[in-house]
């Protein structure tokens, strides 16, 4: 069972999940509204493309709102109650890799185009061998780098080979 | 149907690429499904891009190596490391674990072999026999019934995915949503393109599948690192009594029944079917405070569902494009790149294709079957492969096989942002799959909403036609039973 600061956090989380779901309401309701084709053309009896999203953006705020008061209840409920317990789920400490992994991603997706598969493959590949090996295993050792770089030539190579040469897929 | 699989299994015995695709198929789906936190589901997202250049009958024999075979693999681990490596094998690690820590290890990898084998063929046969029965009744039905029936699949993978319903009706809405970017089909006008040409093509679903099943997965793993876990390595005896053997029998039926049964509902998943053969077996036995101590039954039930939940998953896949589970989620995005719009009009116009989906599930069954009983030890020593290897690898993965949907750098942008979002969800307790579900769906529903309102001119007819009026009352009673339910349950502790 969940203690008091377990629950707090979720409620608090899902007053934020709720805020930005209806903040993307708010942006796709403009960007429907600025439209003017979806709406004001006359398409016979067919009700037009702007009917669908208009009515899913209503049931997503809606929704959200509903989170959002729902969550609030929560968090009134839990005032009123015994309060003891702090938060002991995961940290947002644990979101450093997932973060860092994910801008390396764009980052060698913008550079993809421009400098050729193999070279930035090699590079992302390495870099991240070692920040997962080094995450896992600690300090490496020279033998660990050795089989770093040797893991991220193998795992270019495998992928090169099976979609450039075996699938025949046009890489950059 | 019966002339037709016979043709397609000739035709694959005489052609070496298709039998080779679906060996390395089943053997590529034992690996990956054996190793901790790569799931089926990812297995198959990110495997999918390589079938993109392949004909649809070798891509079928690829996938569905992969899909019948990570089934089982899940259960290697949950039986040696205690993790599974699978969904459904999650009830398998409660009695394969124990009983592998009696030294009973190798003995309880062939119970799951087999219970799986099992599991798989009578899914198959409630596959082969139930799908053209349900396409038949499909064919008749108009533009409501199939917007009610979408509408239908949503609402019951709210219901049975496993945490808050009304989250994952959100992501569902969400995924409608995404569906609707682009331009649209019938008047070409774009939505939510915000000015920029990338969008006006849509948000394909292959990157999104890849990015939320696959770079989610990646991100959750490399959170921190996972410390070494203990591998039980002493795999002696594979055999099992054969007194054993013969009282399992039953386990094993109503298993296999119970997930061909579950798995055949829309979007129901493994998950549920396992969960409900295992407590079916509990509540029958004589001696129920056994399980989970290590006995045979709590594998055999749980992995002849698991498995038998694969064919009932492809049936309303099959019949009505409606994703079973996750796995098939991904499946329907494969068919739709080969050109293949999965629903009744399948079974009228490509048969032969029909027939070579049977062909392939059936091979895959028995080709697990045999590599399982030759490697089981062998596949057990999978299980150390390097945490850095493995996840630089699927990471490379993703990104190479979303650009290779459409030679598109957009998409691999789409696949990282949606491997993020699909990561941030988890982290805030919000259901992924329901987000592909809609994606999937929503072409469906708003092309069947509109084309009822340019026929009928209203929204009554929903209501006055009766199978689309019994779905929509069964979708609006999953949505809230769950509430009900919770309530009625604060009540009676109350009292």
């Amino acid at each position: 069972m969940d203690n008091y600061g377990e629950r707090r956090h979720t409620a608090l989380v899902d007053i934020g999940v709720g805020t930005v779901l209806l903040g993307a309401c708010a942006i796709g309701a403009v960007s429907l509204r600025n439209n003017r084709v979806l709406f004001d053309f006359d398409y016979g009896s067919d009700p037009g493309p702007g009917l669908v999203p208009a009515l899913l953006i209503a049931v997503l705020a809606l929704c959200s709102a509903g989170l959002i008061a729902l969550s609030l209840f929560r968090l009134w409920r839990l005032r009123a109650a015994d309060n003891t317990g702090a938060y002991t789920g995961p940290s947002f400490k644990l979101m450093v890799f997932p973060a860092g992994m994910t801008l390396a991603l764009l980052a060698y997706a913008q550079t993809l185009v421009e400098f050729g598969f193999l070279e930035t493959t090699i590079i992302f590949t390495a870099v991240w061998c070692l920040l997962i090996g080094v995450q896992d295993n600690g300090k490496p050792t020279a033998g660990h780098l050795a089989l770093y770089a040797a893991e991220a030539i193998a795992i270019t190579g495998g992928i090169y080979l099976v979609f450039a040469k075996l699938i025949q897929v046009p890489l950059p | 149907m019966v002339p037709e699989i016979l043709n397609a299994l000739f035709a694959v015995f005489v052609d070496p690429t298709a039998l080779g695709l679906c060996v390395v198929g089943v053997l590529l789906g034992i690996v990956l499904g054996a190793l901790p936190g790569v799931s089926s589901t990812m297995s198959l997202a990110v495997l999918l891009p390589v079938s993109f250049s392949m004909s649809p009958t070798h891509g079928m024999m690829f996938l569905m190596g992969i899909f019948s075979a990570s089934v089982y693999g899940g259960s290697i681990s949950a039986i040696l490391v205690n993790i599974p490596g699978t969904p459904g094998a999650i009830i398998t690690q409660m009695d394969g674990y124990p009983m592998a820590r009696k030294g009973r290890a190798g003995e309880a990898l062939t119970y799951a072999l087999i219970a799986s084998t099992f599991g798989g063929i009578l899914g198959w046969l409630l596959l082969v026999m139930l799908a053209p029965l349900v396409a038949e009744l499909a064919l008749h039905f108009q533009s409501p019934e199939y917007a009610a029936v979408t509408f239908f699949g949503l609402t019951m993978l709210a219901y049975a995915t496993p945490g808050s319903t009304f989250k994952a009706l959100i992501g569902g809405v969400i995924g409608l949503i995404l569906a609707t970017v682009g331009l649209d089909e019938v008047t070409g006008v774009a939505r939510f393109d915000f000015g920029l040409a990338d969008m006006q093509g849509g948000i394909n679903i292959i990157p999104v599948a890849v990015g939320i099943f696959g770079l989610a997965e990646v991100l959750r793993n490399i959170e921190s690192s996972t410390g070494d876990f203990e591998v039980i390595k002493n795999i002696r005896r594979l055999i099992p009594p054969w007194r054993e053997i013969r009282g399992l029998w039953p386990v094993a039926i109503r298993g296999s029944i119970i997930g061909a049964l579950v798995g055949a509902i829309p979007a129901a998943g493994s998950a549920i079917g396992v969960t409900v053969a295992y407590s079916q077996e509990k509540r029958m036995s004589k001696d129920p405070d056994r399980f989970g101590t290590g006995i045979p039954e709590g594998v055999v039930s749980p992995e002849s569902a698991n498995n038998a939940c694969v064919g009932g998953a492809l049936v309303p896949m099959m019949t009505l494009g409606i994703p079973g589970d996750s796995m098939t989620a991904v499946l329907i995005g494969a068919l739709l790149i080969h050109g293949l719009r999965p629903g009744p009009q399948l079974f009228v116009e490509r048969l032969d294709f029909v027939a070579v989906v049977y062909v392939a599930l059936l091979l895959a069954i028995l080709l697990t079957l045999l590599f399982g009983l030759i490697g089981i030890r062998a596949f057990a020593r999978i299980l150390h492969a390097p945490k850095n290897v493995l996840m630089t690898a699927v990471a490379m993965l993703c990104v190479v096989g979303s650009y290779a949907v459409r030679n598109s750098i957009f998409d691999v942008f789409v696949m990282i942002g949606a491997g993020a979002i699909g990561y941030l969800m988890h982290r805030v307790k919000m259901p992924v799959a329901p987000v592909v579900f809609g994606l999937i769906l929503g072409p469906l529903l708003e092309e069947n909403i509109r084309r009822t309102l340019i026929v009928n001119g209203d929204w009554w007819v929903f209501i006055t036609r009766p199978i689309s009026l019994s779905l929509l009352l069964i979708a609006m009673f999953a949505l809230i039973y769950p509430a009900l339910r919770d309530r009625l349950k604060k009540r009676g502790e109350a009292d």
